[in-house]
């Protein structure tokens, strides 16, 4: 059972769970408490750093940062309307999920996936070991799969699949039914693990 | 409908879930022994990774994370109503509401103005130009190095050490805040066009205001005295005898608790103990004048400059800038830095400040005596090499030098390329290998490949001599902050611990291994190190941070206020930064753990000292609840 035993090391968090700091400093802010906004940024700011990457797909460092502070500056923005009716990292993706999705409707973000998925296929300069080669060849191939997923599709994705989330809270950061989300989930792990010619 | 991965096996969704470990035990060890003996599972669950992978963002690259929180404080502060960033359906909706508050009839519509107008109420910023020795910006919980280009937010506060020194650009107002001998700490309390408020805690401040628009006000206000001006230069120092005001240009008005107000012209000095205006003292001139050249309105840019030498002077383009280690704003564009210290060589780098991302000089100032040791090339031939070899031959250090200064420049890939060539034709001494191999692991660092880092650090640590002991210090520093595995960091720094016991890094890695294995969730065993870190070095660099996560662990990890209190009343009774922040968590440690008179004195202490703090609402609460104990 080596197999079994790897797969569940890697489940292991080793920094637990942020929820109740987060929501402390959420009702340390809504108390007016003039510093709480300020460690909530800061303490928000790796999730939002990684959940964009996760949902926007790799890009120069510029776009990357454009939309973390976007993302910031809009869950700042809204704090004051979140209810506590769902946890606050499921707010803050929400959130992160509307500023991706707007900016994907500018045309130059389609010239950035083209540009990326480019790079990502560009023979490396330096020579590299057998299955370091066979690992990047994976990764790109990944990459171009991830390429090809809907936005709806990769959100739904991320969320469950990587970030963990349970439906109910997919359900609730992209709007829609949990039947839908499970539907995009579908179309999504069928995308990624088929063979391509 | 779920699809099969094969005939009889599982199927998809079930190998991801497999894969994130959301399975059922039973389930997980089913589909673990199946895979194990099926190529077709194994194909799928490679691919699986190969996704997971994909989606892991590369590290945060230095300092993104300060220039990002930086921006955004900014755009909130500035850009209270965002209307360019709204999508049509927020106008519309707007228009709509807009229109309903028309219908609504004339009083409404006075309040929806009013609110408009308190809205749209600009703010002003306030933003580092420099920093010379160290200063510190408390945020609440966070708390960052004073750099140049990092904005003070309304309610954040500027620490500035003993003899050090902060300039600040505070819309048409430059402000130096002046450590002293004490130290100086300010807070930003109001900002907006027409009313700006500085809070002057304790220390030195120097302000030059620009004419300020009819009504406007800018204010200094010292625990004793408020400073008003509409357009000057002065000079505001707050110590233990009481407020000193200064003016050399245009006129302030000082308004005291105990006495009239009164008003100071320029030319004259108001200080604590003396009746009525006396004339400026030629330090009060020196300390005004030295306000003007270090504020141009050219500097966009930062430069960090810091050196192995505490205290080592610095110049920049052949202006003397102040020691070693501070922070100055600069015009992008290359700039000639000198670092010189005395009994050592000094260092000067043609250093290349790029527009939109701090740029960091560290000086390492060789020993007279190190450079004659170190021989520039190795003795490998028994005959005199001749002019024509010497030329084929590289110089190491020359080699070494220039890689230094690419990646300096930011050309990190051409700095590896020399560094490897360097290490291929083997004509450096190990010292200079051991230094190439650290200079190449910075450059891969700087490159966002820290695992390739690791190796690097790995074989010089194995050797011994300064740059081992380095090189395993920074071994942990990349497994901690680069790679985010605190476990191996903090294994890292106990090697480093073990095999350089009395190094320079000894104090460093003893309070870092503690940081590390608290971040990786083993807290007895953190708990353990950062104790005997302070027992082993009581007057620590670190001593109020170890203070802190002990009391922090203790509290909020294993439910240990008692335990907690001791470490926080050691870093209230301080003047670090965190003082008070430290005084606010015993106060509330005493309260939860029912010993409510000291609760009260506690919390009775910080009003005293601070009676219109941050946490001054909270303290008043707390004394009028019978909560706090019996």
């Amino acid at each position: 059972m080596a197999l079994l035993d790897q797969r569940q090391r890697t489940r292991e968090s080793p920094t637990g769970d942020p929820e109740p700091q987060l929501a402390a400093l959420v009702a340390r802010h809504r108390s007016g408490d003039p510093s709480a906004l300020n460690a909530l940024m800061t303490a928000l700011y790796p999730s939002i750093y990684r959940i964009v990457y996760r949902l926007a797909g790799p890009r120069d460092r510029h776009a990357h940062e454009d939309l973390v502070q976007s993302s910031l500056e809009q869950v700042c923005r809204s704090i004051d309307g979140f209810e506590g009716r769902s946890r606050v990292t499921t707010f803050v993706f929400g959130i992160c999920h509307r500023v991706v999705a707007r900016s994907r409707r500018y045309d130059r973000v389609r010239a950035w996936f083209k540009k990326d998925a480019e790079e990502a296929t560009l023979p490396s300069e330096r020579a590299m070991p057998d299955e370091l080669i066979d690992r990047g060849r994976r990764v790109s191939a990944a990459h171009a799969a991830l390429g090809e997923l809907g936005p709806e599709e990769r959100a739904a994705f991320v969320l469950h699949e990587i970030e963990d989330l349970p439906l109910e809270d997919v359900a609730a950061v992209l709007r829609c039914s949990t039947r839908t989300v499970k539907r995009r989930l579908r179309a999504a792990r069928q995308k990624l693990v088929e063979v391509r010619p | 409908m779920s699809t099969f991965v094969h005939d009889g096996g599982p199927t998809q969704e079930a190998l991801f879930a497999f894969v994130a470990g959301r399975l059922h035990p039973e389930a997980a060890g089913w589909i673990g022994s199946h895979v194990e003996t099926c190529a077709r599972c194994q194909e799928t669950m490679g691919r699986i990774d190969a996704v997971r992978e994909a989606l892991e963002p590369p590290p945060e690259p230095p300092f993104m994370r300060q220039a990002d929180l930086a921006a955004v404080r900014k755009r909130l502060e500035h850009q209270s109503w965002p209307w360019r960033r709204m999508a049509w359906g927020t106008l519309v909706g707007m228009a709509a509401g807009v229109a309903l508050v028309v219908g609504l009839g004339i009083r409404q519509h006075r309040l929806y103005e009013k609110k408009a107008i308190a809205r749209a109420k600009p703010g002003i910023g306030c933003t580092i130009v420099s920093r010379q020795g160290d200063a510190e910006l408390d945020l609440g919980d966070d708390h960052q190095v004073a750099q140049a280009k990092l904005a003070l937010p309304v309610g954040g506060t500027l620490a500035v050490a003993p003899e050090s020194r902060a300039l600040l650009r505070w819309g048409g107002a430059r402000v130096a805040v002046e450590g002293g001998a004490t130290g100086a700490r300010v807070q930003l309390q109001t900002s907006h066009a027409d009313e700006r408020e500085l809070k002057l805690e304790r220390g030195r401040v120097v302000l030059d205001v620009d004419p300020l628009t009819v009504g406007a006000e800018l204010a200094v206000v010292t625990p004793e005295a408020r400073v008003t001006v509409h357009g000057t230069r002065f000079l505001v120092e707050s110590s233990a005898a009481g407020t000193t005001v200064a003016v050399d240009r245009g006129r302030v008005r000082v308004a005291r608790r105990t006495h009239d107000g009164v008003d100071v012209a320029a030319g004259q000095r108001l200080a604590p103990g003396i009746l009525g205006v006396t004339p400026l003292l030629p330090e009060d001139t020196s300390r005004l004048e030295a306000l003007e050249p270090s504020l141009g309105e050219g500097p966009t840019e930062s430069l960090d400059v810091l050196s192995d030498v505490p205290g080592a002077l610095v110049d920049v383009d052949g202006v003397a800038r102040g020691k070693a280690p501070l922070s100055i704003a600069l015009s992008p564009g290359v700039h000639v830095v000198r670092v010189r210290a005395a009994g050592r060589l000094p260092v000067e780098e043609r250093v290349d400040v790029v527009p939109g991302t701090p740029t960091l000089f560290h000086a390492e100032l060789p020993e007279p005596a190190a450079v004659v040791d170190e021989p520039a090339e190795p003795v490998a031939h028994d005959r005199p090499a001749t002019h024509a070899q010497k030329s084929t031959v590289p110089n190491a250090r020359e080699v070494l030098a220039k890689a230094r200064a690419e990646v300096l420049a930011g050309a990190y890939e051409r700095a590896i390329e020399r560094l490897d060539e360097l290490q291929l034709l083997h004509v450096a001494a190990p010292v200079q290998q051991a230094r190439a191999a650290l200079l190449e692991a910075q450059a891969e660092r700087l490159l966002r490949r820290p695992e390739r880092a690791l190796p690097l650090y790995e074989i010089v640590a194995r050797g011994d001599g300064p740059e081992a002991e380095q090189a395993q210090f920074l071994l942990g520093q990349t497994l901690g902050r680069d790679l985010r595995d605190p476990a191996r960091a903090a294994a890292a720094f106990a090697e480093s611990q073990r095999r350089f016991a009395h190094g320079i890094f000894a104090e460093e890695a003893a309070f870092r291994r503690g940081e590390a294995l608290l971040h990786a969730g083993d807290t007895r065993a953190g708990l353990e190190a950062l104790e005997r870190y302070l027992r082993q070095f009581p007057s620590a660099v670190h001593a109020d941070d170890a203070h802190l996560y002990i009391a922090e662990a203790r509290r909020d990890r294993l439910g240990d206020c008692a335990g907690a209190l001791p470490h926080l009343k050691a870093v209230a009774s301080g003047r670090g930064p965190r003082a008070e922040v430290a005084l606010i968590g015993a106060a509330r440690c005493l309260g939860k753990i029912g010993r409510g008179d000291e609760a009260r004195t506690t919390w009775k202490q910080y009003l005293d000292a601070q009676p219109h703090g941050r946490y001054a609402d909270e303290a008043r609460a707390a004394l009028g609840s019978a909560k706090l104990g019996p």
